[in-house]
């Protein structure tokens, strides 16, 4: 304060022109002059820079769709053209500057792919490369591992993958703010529903057919694709019985086969059977017959060998019969293997024959 | 500065702009708006499209997402009717019906909104389910499960907080999950394994009494056709020896001389091998080669 | 500089540690935090104090040099003394040097301290659950800083008009710390009367502004660090004290503003801007630009422009304005600020509060909810009746039946929206707050008389039904002005240590199955492989029926026809079969004929086995006869 020059602000201005050539310099105006000498390049920057801002706005309204995408061009926020003609293809395309238009770029893709986050267990990154199915757990953790109820309450688990196209971009986009997320609860709601409706059994093994179909039958009932503008391509379902149950559900199948195994080996050892009693059945007929047979040729050679004898018989039976032993004797005699005499003592007494007897070596069974 | 034709141009593009900017305003596809005129209430547009309004502070604009939103919070435990327990989300796409009362219940504050739906939603859940019992969601009798009409109930039960007291609309509510508690998932697995069992050991024990059955019947034939045929055989036999009886006929004429012919032949076989004889003089022939009976002159009869 | 500045500056000293001191105990003991604040203030004028003290004295010694040595110069005017004048200004260099390092590391001490504190504090004074200041002390505390204040003041002043008028710039910034001071002072004593009156918010909101604006001085500070370093050195002028603070300045001397900034450029620019035209023009018209602004200002307090989901209640000197108590959406014309006052409710907007639990935002995040575990901070639990176990009951001594209790926890949010703003703000001191007391009692109250089954299950959405209802008469009651717009019963279930054993009981339903399953499985085991071989034992037994008769019959049939050749010739059959029957059987057989007649047979048959066997098996004067007796006589 005690520095302060004490210039009156009220002169009047003297009636004298300068020597030319003599500028009056004061400290003061120096400063002053520079400063409104760097404001007005500022201002001659910014005029620059003005006329560029609006050259490029002009022409901002050229841009290009790309190959994977639509556009739509809104017009004072409304879109331009209804239904397919709202819908900008690939290439170069003209629109007016914002806020005139509005380009929306959607990308549709061939074809978008969504899978399901409900009934499908948790799985860590190893477990998906590994492609197997991860460790059994005595219990399902609420939020962490998925699963679904079928019909016998039992628990099931699968999983939906979709793919399906945006037809109605229009309809997708604005009036949906996430279609892929609304689909996508639909997608898991159709799972449930369908779930319910099948028992483990037939949703997992027997009846996978129907089951896709059911679901499919959910989404449609949810009028999903007019609803949000889209088609459905395709629809697999995976479906797999919890880890900790799997080998006692794999056990029922492979117990059902051995079933039809056992019945059918059964089956067959008794048609072998049958086949081997009609043989042998044949067999002891045919052996009686020919026993038979026998029976009766061997009597009736008797018979005739009989007849030829009586009448010699009848002639003289003492003669015959002598004779017969006679003949007989010799037989023996010459078949007999040892033959011991024992003579007559002369008194009469009676021997006493003592005779060593022993067993026969036995023989080798044949078998 | 130099006058120049460019600055004025400039400027008058400048000033129109700004008044484009003041006058009017859009409303894009996915939006509706309230306009209000010195704070109070004048209209909604839920058109698109270009309109014309004074500027702040004579009118001000509220624009707000007309888009269907999604919504889905926790997942949560509840009782069913008989006293049983489920875990449930549910899930709603809902939107701006009414802007205006939207706007005056929550200030477009997306935050606010979910809150109290939150609570409307919760309550509709587990309301609805405490309605019905555990078998009307889930049983192996196709027309008893109610799940459809669970979530219509529930949808009617939001709608009608939504649309009296909130200004929106929920078009879409469903289930989109479903659990139970940890701890009943163990004694689920447990009886789904006995039950997997029980078919185990039905079916197994089935193809082993099948087979069993099989093998029985075919024994059982197998027997009676090896019986038949020993039948049949000793019946053939038995022919035989009829037939056989006629000749035995024939030897009635004279039995002592058919008994002495059997008898003598009967010897012969017996001692065709491994025979031992013992004899003595007394037995004939050799009784003919004692002395005395030498001299003896055959005589007896 | 004159002498007289050391013993000031020792005053000043003095007086800043007292009244810092003296703040310090007073505010401790009332719990004043705006107290706390302005003994904070004393210490920073303290140590500004004696930088300056140290300073001035470096100034005395070159001023007392600076004239020894004019004093020799004039004695002897050789040129010689000025050879090493390096040498002989060593109190002039001394101050440089002391300018040049102690002051701004000193400067950046307490710069340091300041910034420091200020964060501290302000985090300190953000926080929600601050202890109010003592009401019963307050009047004293009131007392106190008053008369700190008056101390503060006389000294600031007498030191800052000294500075100005001696020319003495050292006395400055103590000198206006202590004006600070004297200010902070006030304003404590202003807060602590307040509390006094019973609004003891002041005093927080007091020590939360003058936190910040320590931290507006510890910036400040840095700037000028900052800004040291590219102001241009022009020779011979006087430096600026670096520890000055010119807004402490600034704020103890709110009339000189104008001058201050002016003196401000002055310096920093390094020429007299506050010379050039468009500055004096400022000057002049800054005066009339306030005024403007606040007329503006007033003006701007008379119109109230109310959004689209709000009410207001008008007021004129604390009353309602007839006619127009309440006001809605939109924009409506008032007399000015003290004049007419408004309180804005957001009456259209759905209020929100919950009742039976304590939300934690952590937990809030978790989107799974089970029942065994917490999923809030805290949930109380209800007194819930149960209708099953009747069978249990006992009776109490009046010959009442007393019915055995559950406890259950029930989160009930409810929304609410206010309809009469009048009843609204007027008939209770906090609407709100009393509408979340009555929602407990009528929850607490209707949850006692039903069934804890009803209630969890089939009966939940009357309940709810029933909630409101309940709520919205009590609210009218006590003319709350509010329509009760939902009640929800979101969770409900037995406490958490409980849920465990309900969850047990369900799950017994599914250990039920089990064991029947696994009793089935046994049953699917046996029976049919029982019924199998019952089957197996029939057929067998059919078959040998079979075998039996058909072989019966045969074989009668058979004996039938033997028995016709049997009767053809009787002796001859029976002999022929005996005969044909024996030489089957000994055909192979190792044959003795004993025909002799005159003997008598001793037979010795050595039966032993071949080789190995035992000698006791060896068996003599056997009667066994192998070979038959053959006789040809009959």
């Amino acid at each position: 304060m005690s520095d302060e020059n004490s210039q009156e602000p009220e002169k009047k201005p003297e009636p004298f022109t300068p020597p030319p050539g003599n500028k009056i310099e004061l400290r003061e105006d120096t400063g002053s002059r520079a400063l409104s000498e760097a404001l007005g390049s500022v201002f001659g920057v910014l005029k620059l820079i003005m006329a560029g801002v609006i050259i490029f706005f002009i022409f901002s309204g050229v841009f290009t769709v790309k190959p994977n995408e639509i556009a739509v061009i809104l017009r004072f926020g409304k879109p331009v053209g209804k239904g397919e003609a709202a819908v900008r293809k690939p290439g170069l395309q003209f629109a007016f500057p914002y806020p005139i238009d509005e380009i929306v770029r959607i990308s549709t893709g061939t074809s978008r792919s969504l899978r399901s986050t409900t009934g499908w267990y948790f799985e860590t990154e190893q477990d998906v490369a590994s492609g197997r199915p991860p460790q059994a757990q005595n219990s399902l953790r609420p939020g962490v591992d998925g699963y679904l109820l079928a019909a016998d309450g039992n628990i099931v688990h699968a999983r939906a993958t979709m793919k399906y196209r945006v037809i109605d971009p229009v309809q997708f986009v604005f009036y949906f703010r996430d279609g892929d997320f609304s689909l996508l609860h639909l997608m898991n709601r159709a799972l449930i529903h369908a779930a319910a409706e099948f028992t483990s059994d037939a949703a997992i093994y027997k009846d996978k057919i129907a089951f896709k179909e059911s679901v499919q039958r959910h989404l449609a009932e949810s009028i999903v694709e007019p609803r949000m503008g889209v088609r459905i391509q395709a629809l697999d379902i995976q479906t797999a019985p919890p880890v900790k149950v799997k080998t006692a559900f794999d056990g029922v199948i492979l117990a059902e086969q051995t079933r039809s195994d056992s019945i059918l080996r059964a089956e067959a050892d008794a048609r072998a059977a049958l086949q081997e009693a009609k043989g042998e059945s044949k067999s002891i007929i045919a052996s009686g017959m020919i026993r038979s047979n026998q029976l009766v040729m061997v009597i009736e050679a008797e018979a005739i060998a009989f007849e030829a004898q009586l009448p010699y018989y009848r002639k003289d039976p003492d003669l015959f019969v002598r004779r017969i032993t006679a003949d007989t004797m010799q037989t023996v005699m010459t078949n007999a293997q040892d033959k011991f005499f024992v003579p007559l003592r002369p008194d009469g007494s009676s021997r006493t024959l003592h005779l060593k007897l022993s067993k026969e070596p036995p023989k080798p069974k044949r078998i | 500065m130099k006058k120049n034709i460019v600055t004025p141009i400039a400027g008058a593009l400048l000033a129109l702009i700004f008044l484009v900017i003041l006058f009017l305003f859009q409303v894009r596809q996915t939006e509706v708006a309230v306009v209000t005129t010195f704070g109070e209430f004048t209209r909604s547009i839920m058109k698109p499209g270009l309109n014309v309004r004074w500027p702040w502070p004579v009118q001000k604009i509220y624009k707000m997402d007309n888009r269907l939103r999604n919504f889905e919070r926790k997942f949560e435990q509840t009782t069913t009717s008989d006293g049983k327990n489920i875990m449930m989300t549910v899930f709603i796409a809902w939107k701006i019906a009414d802007p205006k009362v939207y706007l005056q219940r929550f200030r477009d504050d997306e935050n606010q909104v979910e809150q109290a739906l939150e609570s409307v939603v919760r309550d509709a859940k587990n309301g609805v389910l405490g309605q019905y019992s555990f078998g009307d969601l889930i049983s192996t009798n196709r027309a008893k499960v109610k799940l459809p009409q669970v979530e219509m109930d529930m949808l009617g039960m939001m709608q009608k907080v939504a649309s009296a007291e909130y200004g929106i609309t929920i078009e879409l509510a469903g289930i989109n999950r479903i659990g139970l508690p940890e701890s009943i998932t163990t004694k689920v697995f447990d009886r789904m394994t006995s039950e997997r069992q029980r078919l185990i050991r039905q079916f197994e024990s089935e193809g082993r009494a099948e087979a069993t059955r099989i093998r029985a019947e075919a024994n059982r034939e197998k027997e009676k056709l090896l019986a038949e045929a020993q039948a049949e055989s000793t019946q053939i036999r038995g022919a035989a020896e009829a037939e056989a009886a006629k000749h035995y006929a024939v030897f009635e004429k004279e039995p002592e001389l058919a008994k002495l012919l059997f008898d003598i032949k009967a010897l012969k076989h017996a001692t065709r091998d491994r025979t031992t004889l013992v004899l003595d003089q007394q037995t004939p022939p050799f009784n003919r080669l004692n002395a005395k009976a030498q001299m003896a002159a055959p005589a007896k009869k | 500089m004159e002498k007289t500045p050391s013993k000031n500056i020792w005053t000043n000293f003095l007086i800043l540690a007292v009244t810092g001191a003296g703040a310090f105990i007073v505010a401790a003991r009332g719990g004043s935090m705006a107290g706390l604040l302005a003994s904070i203030y004393s210490v920073v004028g303290i140590l500004v104090t004696i930088v300056s003290f140290m300073h001035m004295r470096h100034y005395r010694a070159e001023e007392f040099e600076r004239l020894e040595v004019e004093k020799l110069r004039e004695r002897e005017s050789s040129v010689a003394l000025f050879e090493s004048e390096g040498d002989v200004l060593r109190a002039k260099r001394a101050r440089e040097q002391f300018e040049k390092w102690f002051v701004p590391s000193w400067t950046i001490l307490i710069t340091l301290g300041q910034g420091i504190a200020a964060y501290m504090l302000y985090a300190f004074f953000a926080r929600k659950d601050l202890v109010n200041p003592d009401e019963g002390v307050a009047l004293l505390q009131c007392a106190f800083f008053a008369a700190f204040a008056l101390a503060q003041y006389l000294f600031g002043k007498y030191s800052v008009g000294l500075a100005r008028y001696d020319d003495a710039r050292i006395l400055r910034p103590s000198g206006s710390y202590l004006m600070l001071a004297s200010v902070v002072s006030v304003l404590t004593a202003v807060v602590s009367s307040a509390t006094w009156f019973g609004y003891p918010d002041f005093d927080k909101h007091a020590a939360h502004g003058l936190s910040i604006i320590l931290g507006l001085l510890a910036v400040e500070n840095l700037i000028n660090l900052i800004m040291e370093i590219y102001r241009p050195r022009v020779s011979g002028r006087e430096v600026h004290l670096l520890y000055e603070s010119r807004l402490v300045g600034l704020l103890g001397q709110p009339g000189g503003i104008i001058s201050t900034a002016a003196q401000t450029l002055d310096y920093q620019f390094g020429f007299k801007v506050s010379e050039t035209w468009f500055y004096r023009y400022l000057e002049r018209v800054l005066a009339w630009l306030i005024l403007l602004w606040v007329s503006v200002f007033l003006v701007s307090s008379s119109f109230v422009v109310l959004e689209p989901h709000e009410e207001a209640l008008l007021e004129r000197w604390g009353k309602p304005v007839v006619g127009r108590e309440i006001i809605g959406p939109g924009v409506h014309v008032k007399m000015p600020w003290p004049i007419d006052r408004i309180h804005r409710y957001p009456t259209k907007a759905i209020q929100r509060f919950h009742i039976g639990y304590e939300p934690d935002p952590k937990l809030e995040e978790e989107r799974v909810l089970v029942w065994t575990k917490n999923h809030y901070k805290f949930e109380y639990n209800m007194l819930v009746a149960s209708r099953d176990i009747k069978s249990s009951s006992t009776t109490n001594g009046n010959g009442e039946e007393a019915v055995p209790v559950n406890l259950l926890t029930a989160s009930i949010p409810v929304q609410y929206e206010i309809t009469n703003l009048f009843h609204y703000a007027r008939n209770h001191a906090d609407a709100g707050v009393l509408l979340e007391r009555l929602a407990s009692q009528v929850v607490s109250r209707y949850l006692v008389s039903v069934d804890i089954q009803d209630i969890m299950a089939q009966g939940r959405i009357r309940a709810a039904g029933e909630l409101k209802t309940l709520l919205q008469l009590e609210a009218d009651k006590f003319a709350l002005g509010t329509r009760i717009v939902f009640v929800g019963l979101q969770d409900i279930h037995p406490p958490v240590k409980v849920a465990k054993a309900y969850e047990d009981v369900i799950g017994s339903l599914q250990q039920r199955e089990t064991f029947i399953l696994n009793a089935e499985g046994y049953a699917a085991e046996t029976v049919p492989m029982a019924g199998a071989l019952a089957r197996q034992m029939v057929l067998a037994a059919e078959a040998e029926k079979i075998s039996k008769v058909r072989g019966a019959s045969a074989e009668s049939g058979q004996f039938a026809n033997q028995v016709s050749a049997f009767l053809a010739s009787p002796e001859v059959y029976r002999r022929r079969t005996y005969l044909q029957t024996l030489v089957e059987a000994i055909g192979g057989a190792r044959k003795y004929v004993i025909g002799t007649t005159n003997a008598q047979d001793t037979y010795w048959l050595n039966l032993e086995d071949a080789i190995g066997d035992e000698l006791t098996n060896v068996k003599f004067f056997d009667e066994k006869d192998q070979a038959p007796r053959q006789g040809l006589n009959e």
